[in-house]
C-alpha cells in the first residue's frame, strides 16, 4: 500500500475524537454552577494566574535536546549504509560519536545537566 | 519456511483485485480507504479498551486482588461500561482556559498514536503502509504526542496541570534521544529502516539473539526509555497522582479525559510492537537452528499470533514496571537519561558498528 | 536564577495528603520556599464533648482520635483514670493490653507501609500491606467485636477475656507476618529507586529534633534513643525483652528503617506476651458507670504509639463527669511546626512522602 493511505489515519484520528466529542456533547447533561468551572486546586480558589514564569531548568534541557536530536538524525542514514560501506563508515562514525560525546561532556561540565 | 496459507497478502490482494474488477479504479481505491479506515478504527478502539482491562487485571494479580469481575464474565466488559459512562459525562471547560488549545490537545495525542499505527507490520502481508523509512517515521510521529500533552497542561490554566506539562516536556524530549539511539542498533544490524525488511532479516534468528550482548543492551535500554517516553511506570511524573493530583489532564473531564487515557495505552502498544518487531523478530516464528521438527511446529502458528504474543509479553513487562517501582523525581530522571542512558547508548552504537564491521554477530 | 513565587494549595482534597488538612505552599518553579499548614477541616471538639459525658462514655470519642491506631489513646485514658482512682489492674489484663497495643501498632505500620509507598507512586505495597492488615483486624473482630474501633481497654482491665484458641490464632498470624515482611523488604527496602527517593529528603538534624519536640519513631530516626516503653514503662513492658531501634540519618529512609525494625519487634513482643500470659482475672469491675465518680485531682498517662507519645491528661472535680480532659498527640507537633520547617527547600514531589514519613494524622491534630 502507498503512503497516500496516511491521510486515512489522520482523518480517522480526527473523526474518532471529533465524533466522540460531538456525540458526548449531545447526550451529556449540563448544569451550571459557578464553582464548577474553577481550576482544580484541592478545593481552594486559585491565587494568582497559573501561567507563571517557570523554572528555567526545564527549558535548558529542551535546548540541549534540540542540539542532540539533530545530531542523532544524522546517525540513521549512516546506520543503513554501515554494512555496505564498511571500515570508512565505521571510522567516520567513531569520530562523529566522539564529537557528540564531547558536546555532552561540555554541557555536563558547564553545569547544564545540573538540576538547580 | 513460513506457510503461505497464513499470509495476509493473498487476502488483501484478492480483495484489491475483486474491488478493481467490480468498479472503477477511483471507486475501488475509495472503498479500500473506507475499509481500511473501519478496520483500523475498530481495532484501535477495541485494543485500547482491552489494554485498559488487561492493565487492571495484571495490576490485580500483582497486588493480590481479583480485579474487575462484575461486568460480564471475568469483568471483560468493565472497560466498555467505563467508556460509555465517560461518554455520557459533561464536558467541562475551565474558566479562563485557552479554549482552542484546550480542545485541540486530545486530537493531537490521538492522531499521533493513530498515525504511528499505520506503519506497524501486524502479520505477514498485513501492514497498512510499508515506508522505506518505517522506523524513523514511527519515532517521528509518536513523539508528536508530547506536543498534545504540553498543550493540554498549559492551556488548562491550572497550576498542577502546568507543572505536569513542564515535567512531561523535559522528560519526553530527553528520552526521545535514547529511544532513537537504541533503535539505531537494529538499523545498523539489518541495514535498513524499512520495517518489513527488518522483519525479513530475522527469519533465521531474532536480533536480540543474533546480535547477542550489544543487541541485548540496546533492548534493555529501549525498554527503559520507551517506558519513560510513554509516561508510564516509574516515570509517570507528568500525572503523578500523589504529587500533582492528575498532572496534565487534571482539568479534563468525560470523553476528553478518556482520550488521554486511551492514547497512553495505545502508545504503550506501539512501543511494545516496535520492540517486538525490531528485537524479537516481529511476526517471525521462533526457530532453533537444527531442530527441524520443532521449527516445523512453530511455523504452524499463524504469524499474527506471533506478533501479538511478543507484543503482549513486552506490554506485560512494561505494566510490571509500573506496579513494582516507586516513581522517580524529576532531577533523578533527567540524570538517569543524560548521565547514564545517553552515554551508554552512544557507546553501544559504536560497539555495534564495530561488531557489524567485523561480522561478529550471528549471520 | 529566581522565578517569581506563586502560591500552590496542597490539600484538603488531594490524593497525596494523609487526611483533611491544607498546606499552602509558596513555590518558585517547583521548589518550595515557604509552607504554611492550615487545619480546621476536621474539628469535632472531642475534649469539650467529654466534659458532658461520664467517665466511661468518653471511649466512643477516644477511639476516633486517630483512626489507624485507636488503642493507645484508650490505653492512655484508661491508665489516667486508674491512676486517679487508684484502681488495681489484674496481671492478665496487663498482658492482654500489651498484646492489643502491639497488634494495633502492627496494624498502623501496615497502613504506613501503604501510605509511604503510595506517596512515591508505588501502589502495590499498599494493596499488599492493607490486605494483610485485615488478618490483624480479623483478630480484633474476634476479640472485641469491632474491626477498627475496639473500646476494649477499659479502666480496671479489659472488656472481655481471650476466646478459646485465640492465642494460637495470634501466633499463626505472627508467623504469617514474619514470612510476609520479607516480601515487603523485597518490594520496598531493596528497591534502589525507593532508597534514592528517600535518602537525604526531609532531614531532621539530631540537635534540632529535641528542640522541635519530635517524638516516637521520627525521633529515633534522628538517632536519639527514646521510647516511653523503655523510659517510663507501663503495663508489663519492663518484663518483656525487646530492643528499640534507632537510625542516624534523620531522613525519610532512616525513619522507614526504624519502622521496618519496629514491626519485627512487635511480633517478638506479641510472642513473648502469649508465652508469659498468666491465668486469672482480666477485669477489676468498675461500679455502675452512671454513678461512678472519680476522686478530686488530676492525672496524666502516656503511651507509645506509632506516631510517638500519646498522652491523656484528665482533671476531676469529684463528679461523674471529667472537669477537663486534654489530649497530647504527636501528630500536632509533627504536622504543624515540623512539617512547615521540613518542606522548605524541597521539591513538590516530596511533600507527600515527607508528610507520610512523619506519621501525620489530621484527625488527631484537631480532635
Amino acid at each position: 500500500m502507498n503512503s497516500e493511505y496516511l491521510i486515512i489515519f489522520f482523518i480517522l484520528g480526527l473523526a474518532l475524537v471529533g465524533g466522540a466529542i460531538i456525540f458526548s456533547s449531545l447526550v451529556s447533561p449540563r448544569s451550571y454552577n459557578s464553582e464548577k468551572f474553577e481550576p482544580y486546586e484541592c478545593g481552594i480558589p486559585t491565587e494568582g494566574p497559573a501561567w507563571i514564569q517557570f523554572r528555567v531548568g526545564y527549558y535548558l534541557f529542551a535546548i540541549i535536546y534540540l542540539v542532540f536530536d539533530v545530531e542523532t538524525v544524522f546517525l540513521f542514514p549512516f546506520g543503513v549504509v554501515m554494512k555496505s560501506i564498511g571500515l570508512r563508515a565505521f571510522i567516520e562514525i567513531v569520530i562523529f560519536v566522539f564529537i557528540l560525546g564531547l558536546g555532552l561532556l561540555y554541557a555536563w561540565k558547564k553545569g547544564a545537566l545540573k538540576w538547580i | 519456511m513460513i506457510l503461505d496459507i497464513y499470509s495476509f497478502s493473498t487476502l488483501t490482494s484478492s480483495i484489491d483485485n475483486s474491488l478493481h474488477n467490480m468498479m472503477s479504479p477511483w471507486m475501488a481505491t475509495l472503498t479500500e480507504f473506507v475499509l481500511v479506515g473501519i478496520v483500523f478504527l475498530l481495532f484501535y478502539a477495541l485494543l485500547g479498551l482491552f489494554l485498559v482491562y488487561l492493565e487492571r487485571k495484571v495490576c490485580a494479580v500483582i497486588q493480590n486482588r481479583i480485579g474487575p469481575n462484575r461486568v460480564g464474565r471475568w469483568g471483560i466488559f468493565q472497560t466498555f461500561a467505563d467508556f460509555i459512562k465517560l461518554l455520557m459525562k459533561e464536558l467541562i471547560t475551565i474558566k479562563h482556559a485557552d479554549k482552542f488549545l484546550f480542545n485541540l490537545a486530545p486530537f493531537i495525542v490521538i492522531i499521533a498514536s493513530f498515525m504511528a499505527m499505520a506503519a506497524l507490520p501486524f502479520a505477514k502481508g498485513l501492514q497498512a503502509i510499508d515506508f522505506n523509512i518505517g522506523i524513523f517515521y514511527v519515532i517521528a510521529v509518536s513523539s508528536l504526542g508530547v506536543v498534545g500533552i504540553l498543550i493540554a497542561g498549559w492551556s488548562s490554566n491550572s497550576k498542577y496541570s502546568l507543572i505536569g506539562a513542564m515535567r512531561s516536556g523535559a522528560q519526553i524530549i530527553s528520552y526521545e534521544l535514547s529511544v532513537g539511539l537504541s533503535l539505531l542498533a537494529i538499523v545498523i544490524f539489518s541495514g535498513s529502516m524499512q520495517l518489513s525488511t527488518i522483519v525479513e532479516s530475522q527469519a533465521d534468528g531474532w536480533w536480540i539473539f543474533k546480535g547477542h550482548i550489544p543487541a541485548f543492551i540496546a533492548f534493555v535500554l529501549y525498554l527503559i526509555t520507551a517506558t519513560a517516553e510513554i509516561n508510564r511506570g516509574p516515570f509517570d511524573l507528568a500525572e503523578a497522582e500523589s504529587e500533582l493530583t492528575a498532572g496534565f489532564h487534571t482539568e479534563y473531564s468525560g470523553i476528553k479525559f478518556a482520550f488521554f487515557f486511551l492514547a497512553e495505552y495505545m502508545n504503550m502498544f506501539i512501543v511494545s510492537a516496535i520492540a517486538a518487531t525490531l528485537f524479537l523478530g516481529g511476526w517471525m516464528p521462533f526457530h532453533i537452528g537444527g531442530w527441524e521438527g520443532f521449527n516445523q511446529i512453530m511455523d504452524y502458528i499463524p504469524s499474527i499470533l506471533w506478533f501479538f504474543g511478543k507484543t503482549f509479553v513486552v506490554i506485560y513487562i512494561i505494566m510490571w514496571f509500573k506496579w513494582t517501582f516507586p516513581r522517580l523525581r524529576i532531577d533523578q530522571m533527567l540524570n538517569l537519561e543524560w548521565k547514564y542512558l545517553l552515554p551508554l547508548n552512544l557507546m553501544n552504537t559504536v560497539i555495534i558498528s564495530f561488531v557489524v564491521l567485523m561480522g561478529l554477530y550471528f549471520k | 536564577m529566581r522565578e517569581k513565587a506563586t502560591t500552590l494549595y496542597f490539600g484538603p482534597q488531594h490524593p497525596g495528603i494523609t487526611g483533611n488538612m491544607m498546606i499552602r505552599l509558596k513555590v518558585e518553579g517547583d521548589t518550595i520556599v515557604k509552607a504554611t499548614i492550615e487545619v480546621g477541616y476536621l474539628h469535632r471538639g472531642f475534649e469539650k464533648l467529654q466534659e458532658k459525658r461520664n467517665w466511661l462514655q468518653s471511649f466512643t470519642l477516644l477511639c476516633r482520635f486517630c483512626v489507624p491506631e485507636p488503642d493507645p489513646v484508650e490505653e492512655s485514658y484508661a491508665r489516667a483514670v486508674e491512676l486517679l482512682e487508684g484502681r488495681e489492674v489484674p496481671e492478665r489484663a496487663k498482658y492482654i493490653r500489651v498484646m492489643m497495643l502491639e497488634l494495633a501498632r502492627m496494624g498502623a505500620y501496615m497502613l504506613w507501609y501503604g501510605g509511604q509507598n503510595a506517596s512515591l507512586g508505588l501502589y502495590t505495597m499498599g494493596q499488599w500491606s492493607v490486605g494483610d492488615r485485615n488478618y490483624i483486624l480479623d483478630l480484633f473482630e474476634e476479640l472485641t467485636g469491632g474491626r477498627i474501633y475496639h473500646m476494649y481497654i477499659w479502666p480496671g482491665g479489659v472488656r472481655r477475656d481471650l476466646p478459646e484458641g485465640f492465642a494460637d490464632k495470634v501466633l499463626r498470624t505472627m508467623d504469617y507476618f514474619e514470612k510476609r515482611l520479607k516480601d515487603y523488604d523485597d518490594l520496598m527496602f531493596s528497591s534502589t529507586i525507593f532508597r534514592k527517593r528517600t535518602q537525604g529528603i526531609g532531614i531532621i538534624p539530631k540537635e534540632k529534633a529535641v528542640e522541635w519536640g519530635v517524638v516516637g519513631p521520627v525521633l529515633r530516626g534522628s538517632g536519639i534513643h527514646s521510647d516511653i516503653r523503655i523510659d517510663d514503662p507501663y503495663e508489663v513492658y519492663d518484663k518483656l525483652d525487646f530492643i528499640v531501634p534507632t537510625e542516624e540519618g534523620g531522613d525519610i529512609w532512616s525513619r522507614a528503617l526504624v519502622r521496618r525494625q519496629e514491626v519485627r519487634q512487635s511480633i517478638h513482643i506479641i510472642r513473648q506476651v502469649i508465652e508469659k500470659m498468666p491465668q486469672g482475672e482480666y477485669y477489676n469491675r468498675i461500679p455502675n458507670p452512671l454513678k461512678w465518680a472519680l476522686p478530686k485531682g488530676d492525672a496524666y498517662a502516656r503511651t507509645e504509639a506509632v506516631r510517638g507519645e500519646v498522652g491523656m491528661y484528665i482533671v476531676s472535680d469529684g463528679s461523674i463527669h471529667p472537669r477537663r480532659t486534654h489530649f497530647r498527640g504527636a501528630a500536632y507537633v509533627h504536622a504543624i511546626t515540623l512539617l512547615e520547617n521540613l518542606l522548605v527547600g524541597e521539591n513538590i514531589s516530596d511533600v507527600a512522602a515527607i508528610m507520610n514519613s512523619l506519621g501525620t494524622c489530621p484527625p488527631e491534630i484537631e480532635r
